[in-house]
């Protein structure tokens, strides 16, 4: 049988990222050992860093950083490997089978993360970054928690994100709708925008996981928070709460009841969804806080109408925590195997000094800062400032429901949000397939 | 008096005609979509993208350049004609040796030579980067000129020895007896009779080293040392993505190919029925 190219190429460096990971943690899981931050680091030597800030406008930010952190230290020299988000996977996985991961490697919260802290590659920084140390307490709890293990922090958090209801602010006031507080209020004000003829709220599921995003909120307002967090580890999980049940039912109702393209959705790209929010032709968008500034661009027509934003708001009687977000910074990890790593760690904090969070907020990076109070209205606009404000207030983040799990059951999660989607199976058909996927990798 | 047998033929050609033009649409409406989308605005290509545009936005072009297609293209244009000209080189040397030159072991160099081609670059891959970073090759133009210029030269090698196996060895004897040495008739006399294998493999490994995207992937990093295949990937983003520059950007990386393409598409024919057979 022929494989694709690609295919192939994963195939290849996943079995040979498993095999490094496998080698370095001595087969198991073996997370490395405390990083001495004590003493101060050489300034002399050469910093690799791999990057997810390739292409425009990102690209300068870390040569930047690097210019004026050497103009401290003429010593220090760079290595730059500066990716984008359709690289960054491949590369690191071919970094990490050739066993040449750099000082300073880019990671998503989750099972990526959990698979470096497990083949011991990524340094423990708990004695630097960890609640209640002064280089922590500049960060959100919740930012600094989504690298955590084992009561162990493990990742720089460098900016920040999460998931909220984007809405035309001109369509809602003309109609008389205000944001929804329940759920049960959401799908009735998709009635009101469908007999004005808006399309209510705009939805592409073709990728996937925009389906998983809408899950997996709705999944922690349904699901206790402790039998959550068990469910995502396959040697715990036990996905029997009937809140999965629930929440998949009301992820039924609302692509049913509120988007335009309903059962058909799974043919839809996410980016045209985007649009239609951005042209006025939706009255709701489920997105990031990275999307905010791209759906309301500059030409566009809900720039002029104004981006109000929302959290997806749970079912009345909601039995998980209706207070937490689904939301999910991305950091940095310092190479447990680096030479330099305190040269490393103080770079890390020099980029996380307060001027240079706020120059990563700010236009044309627009990426939010985990430092506190690094995004403000002097840098970022209105949705941004109150989307990251309610990220730092959550009772809890959770982590994307395709990162927080390992790849066969979030693919399981994946094939299942489809189903929903398509209305090819139901709840209960769907949580038996997570299911099996989870007790098969046990 | 029109005849029955004239009356097929016609049909015949009407059909024949008929299904080259479908085949024509076929190849050439995704390029006319792909410009006609390159000079509308993000809106009016999610919301009429099979219209032709409403203005002619050529300003995605510069856009498109502005954001680093131009260094992309230099650097495509640059790996692709020193690989070119380094593979064409080597496998006609080889070529050369392997079919009129006696030497120890030929058949065995040749074998070694021709299993280059049953190895997939993705198996390669780790050592390859491992090897390249210790010679501190690694995100170096030199990384993609050499990885090239070695997976092209068992292909390249094997059609310049099939076109040579069929020149008359009388011409070689005609040199020798004329005093000319191997090298001066392999100069002045055996590559310039090859001249058509020679521009047919050149039009291919153009067309490999343009579209290749895995090594161009891993062996490179940053807007300076990406080619084309690669860099356009940098104007694609999660968050949102400017499609009608990304299509001017392609619009820019497919011209050179097509024109080149248009120019000497007799030897890109000649080139693949030329390796068939040998």
């Amino acid at each position: 049988m022929m494989f694709p190219k690609s295919k192939q190429l994963m195939t290849a460096l996943v079995a040979g990222a498993a095999l490094a990971l496998a080698g370095c943690g001595g087969g198991g899981s073996q997370a490395a050992a405390p990083l001495d931050l004590t003493k101060e680091p050489a300034y002399s030597g050469k910093l690799s860093i791999l990057t997810k800030f390739g292409g425009d406008p990102l690209e300068p930010y870390f040569k930047d950083l690097a210019a004026e952190y050497q103009k401290m230290h003429p010593d220090v020299s760079f290595e730059l490997i500066q990716e984008t988000d359709q690289s960054i996977k491949d590369k690191t996985k071919t970094l990490t089978a050739s066993q040449a991961l750099p000082d300073i490697f880019f990671t998503w919260a989750g099972n990526w993360a959990n698979n470096f802290i497990d083949g011991g590659l990524a340094a423990d920084l708990t004695p630097a970054i960890a609640p209640g140390t002064e280089w922590g307490a500049k960060f959100g709890e919740s930012a600094l928690k989504a690298f955590e293990k084992d009561g162990k922090y493990f990742a720089v958090p460098l900016y920040n994100n999460g998931k909220f209801m984007g809405y035309n602010q001109r369509i809602f006031k003309e109609l008389g709708i205000t944001p929804p507080k329940t759920f049960e209020e959401l799908i009735s004000s998709c009635s009101v925008l469908k007999s004005a003829g808006y399309e209510p709220i705009a939805f592409g599921n073709k990728d996937g996981w925009p389906a998983l995003h809408y899950l997996q909120q709705l999944f922690a307002y349904e699901v206790p928070t402790d039998v959550l967090n068990a469910d995502f580890h396959p040697a715990t999980a036990e996905l029997n709460d009937a809140g999965y049940l629930k929440a998949m039912k009301q992820f039924s109702t609302l692509v049913n009841e509120c988007t335009g393209s309903g059962k058909d959705s799974n043919g839809v790209l996410y980016t045209t969804a985007q649009q239609a929010l951005a042209e006025g032709k939706a009255g709701m968008y489920y997105q990031e806080i990275l999307e905010f500034d791209t759906t309301a661009s500059k030409d566009s027509s809900l720039k002029k109408d104004g981006l109000g934003i929302f959290r997806l708001p749970a079912a009345a009687g909601a039995k998980g925590d209706t207070e937490a977000i689904e939301a999910s910074p991305e950091g940095y990890i310092i190479n447990a195997k680096s030479k330099n790593a305190a040269l490393a760690a103080d770079f890390m904090k020099f980029a996380t000094s307060t001027q240079n969070a706020a120059k990563l907020s700010a236009p044309p990076y627009g990426q939010p800062s985990s430092v506190k109070g690094a995004v403000s209205e002097q840098n970022s606009t209105a949705p941004v400032v109150e989307g990251i404000k309610q990220v730092n207030e959550a009772s809890d983040a959770i982590v994307w429901l395709d990162s927080v799990t390992v790849p066969t059951v979030a693919d399981a999660w994946l094939a299942g949000g489809e189903a929903l989607t398509a209305g090819g199976q139901s709840p209960e058909q769907v949580l038996a397939s997570v299911r099996s996927a989870s007790d098969a990798a046990k | 008096m029109v005849t029955r047998t004239s009356v097929l033929m016609s049909l015949g050609r009407v059909f024949v005609r008929a299904f080259l033009l479908a085949l024509a649409v076929v190849v050439i409406y995704p390029l006319l979509w792909m410009l006609f989308n390159g000079v509308k605005s993000n809106a009016e290509l999610f919301a009429n993208p099979f219209a032709l545009p409403s203005s002619w936005r050529w300003e995605n072009y510069a856009t498109a350049w502005n954001r680093g297609v131009g260094d992309y293209l230099t650097t495509s244009v640059l790996v692709t004609v020193t690989s070119t000209i380094a593979t064409v080189f080597i496998s006609a040397w080889a070529a050369y040796g392997l079919t009129k030159v006696r030497i120890p072991f030929s058949r065995t160099l040749l074998i070694v030579i021709l299993a280059g081609l049953m190895l997939a670059p993705t198996v390669a891959l780790i050592p390859l980067v491992k090897m390249f970073q210790a010679m501190g090759l690694y995100n170096s133009f030199w990384a993609l000129l050499i990885l090239y210029t070695a997976f092209r030269v068992p292909f390249t090698t094997f059609l310049i020895r099939a076109y040579m196996m069929d020149l008359p060895a009388e011409v070689d004897e005609a040199a020798a007896v004329d005093g000319a040495s191997k090298a001066r008739a392999f100069w002045q006399i055996i590559l310039p009779m090859c001249r058509p294998i020679i521009v047919s493999t050149v039009l291919l490994n153009i067309l490999f080293t343009w579209n290749e995207y895995l090594f161009a992937m891993i062996f490179t990093s940053g807007g300076a040392l990406q080619t084309l295949p690669v860099g356009l990937t940098n104007l694609m983003s999660k968050h949102g993505t400017d499609y009608p520059v990304v299509f001017a950007g392609m619009v820019i990386a497919a011209l050179p190919v097509i024109v080149l393409f248009f120019a000497g598409q007799r030897y890109f024919i000649r080139g693949l029925a030329d390796g068939v057979g040998k």
